[in-house]
Parts: structure tokens; C-alpha cells; sequence
């Protein structure tokens, strides 16, 4: 039976626990590797004649710096004016590149800047020198998209308490979060480039993530309701509501999909990245969603159940009303034995013998309905 | 789900038709009326400068061997100003620590390039200063905006227009010291100066100034707040100029005038990608379930309508790739919901319920699955959006405009079709590709209507 599988939760935590841990270590060694939206790189001015093929400077440009080990990021044009007169002064037309890097070493950079007037038949003086650029994005900004996921968390929590549990507002809590943390952790032993693109993915991902899971708990809200619900465990129940549930999220995930693959065609390294960025996202967050959020559910759901049982066993009191219980039930089962037999018992007098193997079946059924009274 | 009257039904698809008629309109074609000109919903969206043209302004700074905090401090407050001006998605960064660059998008709709023009060679505007003085010399008390100046805020109070420049702690002791010493201060701000008489102030905690032109009183409020930048930048050697797509790989032009301005790789990439996603979506629809692809289309040119609508209003989102990317899953997120229902009316109506009772059941169904997931979906981007910075705050405040579109969508605009369509006979179970039963399950049905 499908149905019967279980979460591979153990599996699932140690994975996550044993990526993250070795993102960390990477961390320390090697960093994250972010892209100039958000840490900066270098970038330099080439100054181009009139004529100048702009798609072709910018092949040839790619060429020699890819050739010294660095990504061009992006390559644009643009035109030099001087203003503040009545009377703008065209001076320059600019190819500006912007290199991923900011650790381009002295030599590097004359290499590259020589390497380049070579391949261009320019003199070296229209390539202006290679400088660091300094993003804008401050300390502060990373701490108010701290503060933002601190009150989608808190948010997220009161609303899995009021609508369901207390335990799935904390399956929500830890979904939340690990797909922030796991996503991260891919980026960094990936080393893709994380920029304000990919960011945004996982920023957008991890809501649909929550999306999902509402709609999972509360299919499962829905079939917990039902008598037959009672058949079967947390898991089986979990496992047949997200299987339902999910389905239609395919087309979510197809969209990316297909983004994320066009994005791949485009000449620009930058946006390349993000759609690598794009699909570890999707991959992450489908993971999360398929096991982490509805596993740490089901395994907080069956923790609560044993716990309860084992206080029903330890408790005295509460032991001595079921005892009461099972003997009524008992007694009940018993007189309804008796019932049968005497009705069985008329029933061969007055019409016929019945066949053998019917009243053996009879007999077993019989048995193991009282047999299961008896647990009960 | 009840049906409509004929006549009802016949009306409601008319005008209907004629609000998707017209929204297209809007959203499409630009409009003359007179000497006037209307710009259309999407002619009006403002595309970043990463994916079409932009302009930018580079400024020499010429203080000597600034900090990185002294540079982060100045970039951080051009981004404020152009931010209050309406630029939510600048891109600003230092080249080196000789330059500061800022890249716009290019204006659209009202707004012109004199504008942004005007606006970017005002940050080298010289830096705020309060002097005892006119001319500086040994004894002069000067309070400098970049030491001194917590916040500056402008506002209205009976008719008068107001500008408080409100002073730190160490600020307003200078202050003090300065009122005590004359009763005219002066404010210097590069070129710009000011006589402004203190007599009798009692308040050292900020200065308040009036003006009766609340336009003059904006652009000294962008000055002061230029001016209270750590780094002097230089306003002569200043270029301010346009630009190709930053991700562009040297295909585009910087010439607003070319073509190739307005367009890029990843622009194209970008647009076709969301074009062919909403194709292949609809395409799905189609295959799944027939006819209720063209109400999804129709739902689909109601959202576009909205959406584009309501971006008007909201001139600081700018289209960029995550933006985009942002728009595409929620698009995606809206029919998720959409393809929820009618799988769900399928399989009510296999198991033997009348076309009514089908789309009765599934969609009392979807409803808290669709308002809880929608509404919590709502709350935490909108949460996302006050607190993200640059291009994720627009990626996040499109994002939050799908999950409302797909609340409205799915429980107003999707069944408001559906009843409509139903109203005429023969179309419903054609509607969602729905097979004929045996006799048995239609005398069921027939009991059960009955």
C-alpha cells in the first residue's frame, strides 16, 4: 500500500544538518560568493570610436577576462556629457564592464587592461583602470529583512495556531526557516552567485512554500474530520492529503521552470546566475515543502499522541475509569456473544443446518469481534 | 451554485465583455483626446534600468580619502531623496573612492527626462551649513549637516508651508550657541545662501523655515538633505547622462532615440518568458478541461487589466528580471487555484453529482484553502515589501498584488463566469470537458435535482 509510507524525517534532518554544516565551513574558508548588486565588484570605461561595434567589443571583452579567471557581469553603453553648463559637451562614448570580482590583483588588472588593447588594436589609455565599486546596500538593510522574516515567522506561527495547532504553527516556524537556511547553504557549496535576483526567488518561493503547506493542513484539517480518518495513522492520513493537495503547485513549479530554463539564453553571466539561483530555489523549497513542513507536523502530531497515552498510563485515576470501561465494554460484548449464539442456535432449529465452512467464517467473525471488544 | 436567468445571464456577458473590451483598451492603446494624451496602463509601467535604457549621474567626489562609512552614509541619503521622489529602484554605487554613480530608469508616463535631470544635478548641491558669519573666519560657529542634522521634514499647518530641520543632541547645543551669539545666521549650501533671523528663539532643538511655494520648499528640502552627505561631490565635473540596459551585452543602444534603447536581450527573454508561461498555462487549461480555458482567458485579461491598473497608481514599482520573475509565479500562483477548482468539479461529477451540486461542493471547498493560503500569502509580502530594500521590494509588492488578484479571481471573478456560463444550456458540462454517465448515475442526478 502507497499509503503507508512514512516521512523519511531522521533522514531529512540529518541531510539538512549535514549541508548546512558544511556550507558553514565553506563559509569560513572561501565566503559567499555575492554578486555587485549586493556586495559590488569592479568595473572599468572603455572609450570607444564612433564606429565601434559595441556586441563585438563586448565578445572579445568577455574573452580576455574570462581568460584571467574573472566573469564579466554585465556590459553596457553609455555616453559622456559634461553637465552643468547651458550647453551640454559631448566628450566620450563609454563601454562600461562590470566585472564580479573585487579582488583583482594589481597585476591582474594590467594584464587584463594590456590584453585588451591588444585584442581591441586600441591604445591602452582609452581603457580607464579597473576600480572597485562599493554597493550601496548597508548592514541595515540585511537587518530589516531579518526583522521582516522575524514577524513573517511570528505571523506565521499565530496563524498555524489559531487555524490548526499549536504544532503546525511550529512546523511552520521550522519550514520557514529552513528553506531561508537550506537555500543559503546550497548557494554557498554551489557557488553560484547570490544576487538581488535569486534573493527575490527565495524570498517569493518561501511564501508559495507556506501557500502549500495551508493548503495541505488544511486538506488534512478536512479528512480528520471524517469517520474513516480513524483507519488510519497521522503519516498515511499527511501523506494521501499532500499528495492531493500538491498536484496543482505543478504548474508553480513549471513556471520556474520554464524561466529559469529561457533566463539560461541570455548573454549576460548576471543573469545566467540568477536563473541557477532560481532553479536551486525551486529544488529547496520543494523539498521543504514535500517533507520538512508536513513531516515536523506529523512527528509533533504522533509526539503529542504518545505523550498523552503515557500520561493516560502513569495517571491512577484516570486508569481506574478506563479499567470501569473495559469491564461495561466487556460485559456488553459478552451478553451480545450470547445474543448470537441463541439466535444462531433458533435459527439452525427453525430453518436448516448451515454448511460448514459458512459456520466457521461465522464462528471466526464472531470471535474476533469479541476479541477486539476486549482490546477496546 | 444557482444559475442565472437567461436574460440575466445574457446581460451580465455583455457587460462583461465590454469591461474586458475596454480594460484591454486601457491597458494597451495609448489615447488622444484633444490636444490631450493619455498614456496607456502599460506604456506608463516603469522598466528598470537593468533590462531597458536609463540614465545616470556620476559624481567626482573631491573630498580627500573618504571612509566606507562616509561613502555608504552619502549613498544611503541620495537613495532616501530619490526614493521620496518616487525612484524606488535606483541602483547607486561607488567607483572606487573617487566616484559616486547613480543609475535611474528611464522616466515614462508624466514624469520627463528634464525631470530626472533636474533632480540628479541637484545631489551635488555643497554641503549644509548654519553660520554665525557670513564669511567664515576664527570665531565663527558653524553647525554642519552631516554632524549635526538628525532629520529634516516638511509639512503644512494652516495654510503655511513648514520645514523643520531637527538637530542631534550635539547639534543642538551649537545651535544654541549660535543663537546666543547673533540674532542672523546664515545658511550656505554650495552656491545657495540665506539670511535667516533667529531673535528671540527658544526652541534650539530644530529650525523651522516657511515658504509659501510648497514646490521651492521641496527642492531646498532635497538640497538640505544633499547637503548633509559626508563626501562633497563636485556639481562642474558632474555627467549626467543615458545609458544602455545594464544587462545588456553591448547589443543595446545609449541613444533614446535608436530602437535598441528600449529593449535588450534580457528584456526580450524576460517578456517572452512571462508570455509563454501565461501561453503554456492556458494551453493546460485547454487540454484539461476545453472551454474553461476561455473563461481563464477571459479571467486572464481581467488581471492584466487590474494589475496593470493598479501599477499606475503605484508609479514606484519598477519591471526588472526579479520583478518579472515575481509576476510569473504569481500568475501561476492565481490559476494554481483556478486548475484546484475545476479538477475538483471533475471528480464530484464522476462520482455521480449533478453539474450544480459539482461546482456547489468544490467550490465551498476551495474557499478556505484559497482565503487562508491567499490572505496569509497577502499579509507576510506586504510585510516583506515595508522592510526589503531596491528591486526585492518591488518583486515583493507584485507579488502581493497577485495573491489579492487571486482571492478576487477565484472566489468573485471565476464563478461570477461560471454562473454565467451555465445560465445557457448545453454549456456546462462542455465547459469543463465533462463525460457523459450511465443512465443509473443520471437517474441518481435526476432524483437528487429533483
Amino acid at each position: 500500500m502507497k499509503t503507508a509510507k512514512k516521512y523519511p524525517l531522521l533522514i531529512s534532518i540529518i541531510v539538512s544538518c549535514v549541508l548546512v554544516v558544511t556550507s558553514l565551513f565553506i563559509l569560513g574558508f572561501f565566503g559567499i560568493n555575492l554578486g555587485t548588486s549586493l556586495a559590488g565588484g569592479s568595473q572599468f570605461e572603455i572609450t570607444l570610436s564612433n564606429d565601434a561595434d559595441t556586441k563585438e567589443y563586448t565578445a572579445k571583452v568577455k574573452e580576455v577576462v574570462a581568460n584571467k579567471g574573472y566573469i564579466v557581469d554585465s556590459a553596457f553603453v553609455e555616453d559622456k556629457y559634461k553637465a552643468g553648463d547651458e550647453d551640454l559637451e559631448f566628450t566620450d562614448r563609454c563601454l562600461v564592464v562590470s566585472i564580479a570580482s573585487k579582488n583583482i590583483s594589481a597585476d591582474d588588472a594590467k594584464d587584463i587592461r594590456n590584453a585588451l588593447a591588444e585584442k581591441l588594436e586600441i591604445d591602452v589609455k582609452d581603457i580607464s583602470a579597473i576600480e572597485k565599486t562599493t554597493s550601496a546596500l548597508k548592514a541595515k538593510s540585511v537587518l530589516f529583512l531579518g526583522i521582516a522574516v522575524a514577524i513573517i515567522v511570528v505571523c506565521l506561527f499565530a496563524f498555524g495556531w489559531l487555524r490548526y495547532s499549536i504544532f503546525a504553527g511550529l512546523s511552520f516556524i521550522l519550514a520557514y526557516l529552513h528553506n531561508i537556511i537550506l537555500f543559503l547553504s546550497m548557494m554557498i557549496l554551489t557557488r553560484v552567485q547570490l544576487n538581488l535576483i535569486s534573493l527575490a526567488s527565495i524570498v517569493v518561493l518561501t511564501l508559495v512554500m507556506t501557500a502549500v503547506l495551508i493548503v495541505i493542513y488544511e486538506k488534512y484539517r478536512e479528512q480528520s474530520r471524517l469517520k474513516t480518518a480513524e483507519k488510519q495513522t497521522i503519516s498515511q492520513r499527511m501523506i494521501a492529503c499532500e499528495k492531493t493537495a500538491v498536484k496543482p503547485f505543478g504548474i508553480i513549479a513549471g513556471a520556474i521552470v520554464v524561466f529559469a530554463l529561457m533566463m539560461l539564453f541570455a548573454p549576460v553571466a548576471m543573469v545566467r546566475f540568477a536563473s541557477l539561483g532560481m532553479i536551486l530555489a525551486l529544488l529547496v523549497t520543494a523539498y521543504t515543502t514535500l517533507i520538512v513542513g508536513p513531516a515536523s507536523y506529523v512527528a509533533l502530531l504522533e509526539i503529542r499522541n504518545d505523550y498523552l497515552k503515557a500520561i493516560v498510563s502513569r495517571n491512577d485515576s484516570v486508569n481506574k475509569e478506563i479499567q470501569k470501561k473495559i469491564k461495561t465494554a466487556s460485559k456488553k460484548a459478552e451478553e451480545k456473544k450470547n445474543a448470537e449464539a441463541k439466535a444462531e442456535k433458533t435459527e439452525s432449529q427453525e430453518v436448516k443446518p448451515a454448511p460448514q465452512k459458512k459456520a466457521g467464517t461465522k464462528k471466526t467473525t464472531t470471535s474476533s469481534k469479541s476479541k477486539t471488544s476486549k482490546k477496546k | 451554485m444557482k444559475k442565472f436567468k437567461k436574460s440575466t445571464a445574457i446581460v451580465l456577458s455583455v457587460i462583461i465583455g465590454l469591461v474586458l473590451v475596454v480594460g484591454m483598451v486601457l491597458s494597451f492603446v495609448p489615447i488622444r483626446v484633444g490636444a490631450k494624451k493619455f498614456v496607456s496602463f502599460s506604456g506608463a509601467m516603469n522598466i528598470s534600468s537593468d533590462i531597458t535604457g536609463g540614465i545616470y549621474g556620476e559624481y567626482q567626489i573631491t573630498s580627500k580619502d573618504p571612509t566606507k562609512a562616509e561613502l555608504v552614509q552619502s549613498m544611503q541619503i541620495i537613495q532616501d531623496v530619490l526614493d521620496e521622489s518616487g525612484y524606488k529602484n535606483i541602483n547607486i554605487y561607488a567607483i572606487g573612492k573617487s566616484k559616486i554613480r547613480v543609475e535611474v530608469s528611464y522616466p515614462t508616463g508624466d514624469d520627463t527626462y528634464e525631470g530626472v535631470y533636474s533632480l540628479l544635478s541637484g545631489v551635488p548641491a555643497g554641503q549644509f551649513k548654519l553660520t554665525s558669519s557670513q564669511e567664515i573666519k576664527e570665531d565663527t560657529i558653524i553647525l554642519e549637516g552631516h554632524k549635526h542634522v538628525k532629520k529634516i521634514k516638511v509639512f503644512t499647518n494652516n495654510d503655511t508651508k513648514n520645514m523643520s530641520i531637527i538637530f542631534n543632541e550635539e547639534g543642538e547645543k551649537v545651535y544654541e550657541e549660535l543663537c546666543k551669539k547673533t540674532s542672523t545666521i546664515y545658511l550656505n549650501l554650495g552656491e545657495y545662501n540665506q539670511s535667516i533671523s533667529v531673535a528671540g528663539a527658544t526652541d534650539f532643538s530644530q529650525l523651522s523655515l516657511q515658504n509659501a511655494d510648497w514646490d521651492n520648499l521641496i527642492a531646498l528640502e532635497q538640497k538640505i538633505k544633499f547637503g548633509c552627505m559626508s563626501l562633497s561631490l563636485d556639481a562642474d565635473t558632474a555627467k549626467i547622462n543615458t545609458m544602455s540596459a545594464r544587462l545588456s551585452a553591448g547589443e543595446s543602444s545609449s541613444n533614446p532615440f535608436d530602437g535598441s534603447f528600449f529593449s535588450s536581450t534580457a528584456y526580450v527573454v524576460v517578456f517572452s518568458t512571462l508570455a509563454v508561461v501565461t501561453a503554456l498555462i492556458m494551453v493546460l487549461f485547454a487540454v484539461k478541461f476545453g472551454f474553461y480555458a476561455l473563461l481563464m482567458l477571459a479571467t486572464l485579461m481581467f488581471n492584466i487589466f487590474a494589475f496593470l491598473g493598479v501599477m499606475c497608481i503605484i508609479p514606484s514599482v519598477e519591471f526588472g528580471l526579479s520583478t518579472i520573475a515575481s509576476l510569473t509565479i504569481g500568475i501561476a500562483l492565481i490559476y494554481t487555484f483556478a486548475f484546484s477548482f475545476a479538477s475538483e468539479v471533475k471528480t464530484q461529477y464522476n462520482l455521480g453529482k449533478s453539474l450544480s451540486a459539482s461546482l456547489e461542493h468544490a467550490y465551498k471547498k476551495q474557499i478556505p484553502a484559497v482565503v487562508s493560503s491567499n490572505v496569509m500569502l497577502f499579509i507576510a509580502s506586504l510585510v516583506m515589501f515595508f522592510f526589503a530594500f531596491g528591486e526585492l521590494s518591488s518583486a515583493v509588492l507584485v507579488f502581493t498584488m497577485c495573491a489579492f488578484l487571486s482571492i478576487v479571481t477565484n472566489l468573485l471573478i471565476v464563478p461570477l463566469f461560471i454562473k454565467v456560463c451555465i445560465s445557457f444550456d448545453g454549456v456546462g458540462t462542455k465547459l469543463f470537458m465533462l463525460k457523459k454517465r450511465s443512465a443509473f448515475a443520471e437517474i441518481e442526478n435526476n432524483k437528487e435535482e429533483e
